[in-house]
C-alpha cells in the first residue's frame, strides 16, 4: 500500500505527469489514423524515451498504450473504418448509429466502456499481477486449441440472418489464414510463387481494405444514387449529445462488468490476444441481449468490445510486470523500454525497483483517468469536423488515409495492393449478404487453432484425450459446446411449444 | 438493375473455388496440407447446402442490386487506387497523393474549383507531416 501511495505521489509531479498526458493524447491521434496502432507508436516513441527519465518514459508508453486502443474506435464508429484492429467490432454497431444521427451518443458510449474496462483492469494489475500470471502460464498448446473453438462458437452471435452463409465466411477466414508458411513445416502454401505472401496476407492492410475502402465504395454507392435521383444529401447529420445518460449507464453496466471479465482474463493469457476478447465479448452480448438486434447500432455492441479491449490494455501487463513474460506483442515493447532504461521484469522488479513497478500500475489507472474527458472532447471536436466534410472531398481523404496508413506498417505497396484487394472484397461480401464479422475471426483464430491442434496432437503422440484430460481446455470445450448447443436446444423447445 | 439469383450463384461459385482449394491443398505434404484439406471439404461442404437452400427455398434468394453507374464508379475508383501504387515509387508520395485525391474528389463530383485548388494539397501535406515528422514513418520520395 505504502508503494502505491508513493506512486501515486510521484505521477502527480508536474515531470511526470505531463509525460502521460502528452502520451495519452498521442495515443487518441495515432489510434485515430486507419493502419497506426499503439505496437507501431510505441516502437517509435522507444529510442526518443531512451534520452528521458525511466519515469517520464514509461509514462509516455503507458499513455499511449492505453488511449491509442480507445482511439481506434472513434473513426470506426464515424467513418466505419478501424482505426485500430481493436476497433473492428465496434463498428459493426457503432457505424449504423452514427447514421442514425447518433454519433455524439456512441462515441460517449465507447469513452465510457473504455474507461470501465481500463480502470477494472487497473485494479486487477494492482491487485492480483502475481497470482493471476502463474495461473495464466498454465497455457498449453491444447489450451489454446480449445481457446480457438471457443471464439469460434461466437459466430453464432456475429451471423446474420443465415447461419450457413456466415460458416462459409468462417470457412473463407481459416482458408485465408492458411496463406503463407506452414506453422509446423515452413511449407509455402498458396503464396502463388511471391515471397510477400509468406508470412501471410499482412492483417492490418487487410482490415483497412475490408472495412474502409469497402465503405468508401459505399459511399461512392451512395453519391451515384443521389445524383441519379437528384436528391444529393446538404444536411449535416447530428452529433448529438455525448455523455450517456444514467439509465443508459445503468443499462450497460451488466455488459461492461461481463466484457471487462472477459478482456481481463484475456489479457493475462500470453498470445490470447485483444480480438478474441472483443469477439468472445460481443459474443456474450449478443446472448445476454436476444431481445436486441444487434449489427443495426445497440448501444451493447459498443460497450462491449470497448470495455473488453481497454480491459486488456492493463491486464497484458500482469505476466510481463510478475513474469517477465510480455502478454502481447505491445507489451513485448514495453518489455524493451524497461530493459534500455535497466529495468528487468519479473519478480525482481517489484522487489528491486518497486518505485517503477508500482509507477507503471499506478500509471495504467491515471491515463484511464486522463482518457476519458480527453476522449469525450477529442471525439466531438473529430465528429464535429468530419461531418462537415463534403462527402466527395471525405470518400477520397478517406482512400488517401487507407493507402497512406497501409503502406506505413511495414513500408511496403503490396500492402497498399492487399488493401485495394479486400475492399472490393469487401464490398462484394456486402452485396452478396455474406457478414465481415466471422471471416476476421476465422483469420485470427486459424492460426493458434492450427498451431496448438497440431502441437497437441504431436505432444500427445496423436491421442485426442489431450483435449479433455487437461482440466482448463475440457472447460473451454464444454463452455464451446454450451454456447453453440444451448440456442439449438432453446430453438426446438419453442418450436415443440408452437406446434403444441 | 441486374436480376440474378444470388445464393445460387454465390454457392456455384464457392463450390468451384473450393475445389480449387482441395485439388491445391491435396499437392502439399501430408502435414502442412492436412488443415486446407480441412477447410476446403467444409467450404464444398456448406457451398452444396447453400444450393440446396436457395434452390428448395427460392423465396429467401435476393437479387444482387448493383447499379451499372455505381459498378462503373467503383471500377474507376479501384484503377485509380491501382495507377497510384504503381506511380508512387516514380512521382513520390506528396506528387502521387495530389493526383489521387484530386482526381477521386472530381470523379465523386466535388465541383468546387476554389477548394480544389486548396483542399488535396493542403490534406495530402498534413498527411505527410503527420507521418514523416510526428510518426516518423518514411513515406516514398521523388523518384525514389
Amino acid at each position: 500500500m505504502e508503494n502505491l501511495i508513493l506512486a501515486f505521489s510521484q505521477i502527480m509531479l508536474p515531470s511526470v505527469f505531463i509525460f502521460l498526458f502528452a502520451g495519452v493524447l498521442i495515443g487518441l491521434v495515432v489510434g485515430s489514423i486507419p493502419g497506426i496502432n499503439d505496437t507501431v507508436t510505441l516502437a517509435v516513441l522507444i529510442p526518443i524515451s531512451f534520452t528521458l527519465e525511466p519515469s517520464s518514459a514509461l509514462m509516455l508508453l503507458v499513455g499511449v498504450y492505453c488511449s491509442a486502443c480507445y482511439g481506434g474506435s472513434i473513426p470506426a464508429i464515424l467513418l466505419k473504418i478501424p482505426g485500430t484492429a481493436s476497433s473492428v467490432v465496434t463498428l459493426l454497431d457503432g457505424y449504423p448509429m452514427t447514421k442514425r444521427g447518433q454519433a455524439g451518443k456512441a462515441l460517449g458510449i465507447s469513452t465510457i466502456s473504455s474507461v470501465f474496462g481500463g480502470l477494472a483492469s487497473s485494479l486487477v494489475l494492482m491487485f492480483f499481477a502475481p497470482a493471476l500470471a502463474i495461473y495464466a502460464l498454465k497455457f498449453g498448446p491444447a489450451e489454446y486449441c480449445a481457446l480457438a473453438i471457443l471464439g469460434f462458437s461466437t459466430v453464432a452471435g456475429l451471423s446474420g440472418k443465415n447461419i450457413i452463409k456466415s460458416l462459409i465466411v468462417c470457412a473463407l477466414g481459416l482458408f485465408v489464414s492458411t496463406i503463407g508458411l506452414s506453422p509446423q513445416t515452413g511449407f509455402p502454401r498458396y503464396d502463388f510463387g511471391s515471397v510477400w505472401l509468406y508470412e501471410g496476407v499482412p492483417f492490418v492492410p487487410m482490415l483497412i481494405g475490408l472495412f474502409g475502402v469497402a465503405s468508401v465504395f459505399h459511399m461512392v454507392e451512395k453519391m451515384v444514387k443521389q445524383r441519379i435521383e437528384g436528391t444529393e444529401e446538404t444536411i449535416v447529420p447530428e452529433v448529438g449529445r455525448i455523455l450517456p445518460n444514467w439509465k443508459m449507464v445503468k443499462r450497460l453496466l451488466p455488459t461492461w462488468c461481463t466484457s471487462t471479465a472477459i478482456g481481463n482474463v484475456m489479457g493475462i493469457i500470453p498470445g490470447a490476444g485483444m480480438l478474441m476478447a472483443i469477439y468472445l465479448s460481443y459474443g456474450q452480448a449478443v446472448r445476454s441481449n436476444k431481445d436486441k438486434k444487434f449489427g443495426t447500432g445497440v448501444p451493447e455492441g459498443i460497450a462491449a468490445p470497448e470495455a473488453a479491449n481497454n480491459a486488456v490494455v492493463a491486464s497484458s501487463m500482469v505476466p510481463l510486470l510478475s513474469l517477465g513474460v510480455p502478454g502481447n506483442a505491445t507489451s513485448a515493447l514495453f518489455l524493451g523500454a524497461l530493459m534500455i532504461q535497466g529495468l528487468r521484469p519479473g519478480p525482481a522488479l517489484f522487489e528491486k525497483s518497486p518505485d517503477i513497478a508500482y509507477l507503471i500500475i499506478v500509471g495504467f489507472f491515471v491515463a484511464n483517468l486522463i482518457m476519458g474527458p480527453l476522449g469525450l472532447l477529442f471525439g466531438k471536436f473529430l465528429s464535429r469536423t468530419v461531418f462537415k466534410i463534403p462527402q466527395a472531398f471525405l470518400a477520397s481523404i478517406v482512400i488517401l488515409l487507407c493507402c497512406t496508413g497501409a503502406y506505413a506498417i511495414d513500408n511496403s505497396l503490396f500492402n497498399i495492393w492487399v488493401t485495394l484487394a479486400f475492399g472490393i472484397i469487401g464490398f462484394g461480401f456486402d452485396k452478396v449478404g455474406l457478414p465481415h464479422a466471422p471471416f476476421v475471426l476465422a483469420i485470427i483464430l486459424g492460426a493458434m487453432l492450427e498451431r496448438g491442434f497440431s502441437q497437441a496432437l504431436a505432444i500427445s503422440d496423436g491421442s485426442y484425450m489431450i483435449f479433455i484430460e487437461k482440466p482448463i481446455s475440457l472447460g473451454l470445450l464444454i463452455a464451446s459446446a454450451c454456447f453453440v448447443l444451448f440456442p439449438i436446444i432453446k430453438f426446438l423447445l419453442n418450436k415443440t411449444q408452437k406446434q403444441r | 438493375m441486374k436480376a440474378v439469383r444470388l445464393d445460387t450463384y454465390l454457392s456455384i461459385v464457392l463450390l468451384v473455388a473450393g475445389t480449387l482449394v482441395f485439388m491445391e491443398a491435396k499437392s502439399f505434404p501430408q502435414t502442412p496440407g492436412e488443415f486446407p484439406v480441412w477447410i476446403s471439404t467444409i467450404l464444398i461442404g456448406l457451398s452444396a447446402l447453400l444450393f440446396i437452400q436457395s434452390v428448395t427455398n427460392r423465396h429467401d434468394d435476393k437479387k444482387l442490386d448493383i447499379n451499372n453507374k455505381v459498378l462503373i464508379q467503383i471500377g474507376i475508383t479501384a484503377v485509380a487506387i491501382g495507377t497510384y501504387i504503381i506511380l508512387l515509387p516514380y512521382l513520390g508520395y506528396i506528387i502521387a497523393s495530389f493526383i489521387l485525391v484530386l482526381s477521386l474528389s472530381i470523379l465523386f463530383g466535388y465541383r468546387s474549383i476554389k477548394y480544389l485548388a486548396m483542399t488535396p494539397l493542403a490534406a495530402v501535406l498534413l498527411c505527410w507531416v503527420v507521418f514523416l515528422f510526428i510518426l516518423n514513418i518514411p513515406l516514398p520520395g521523388f523518384a525514389e
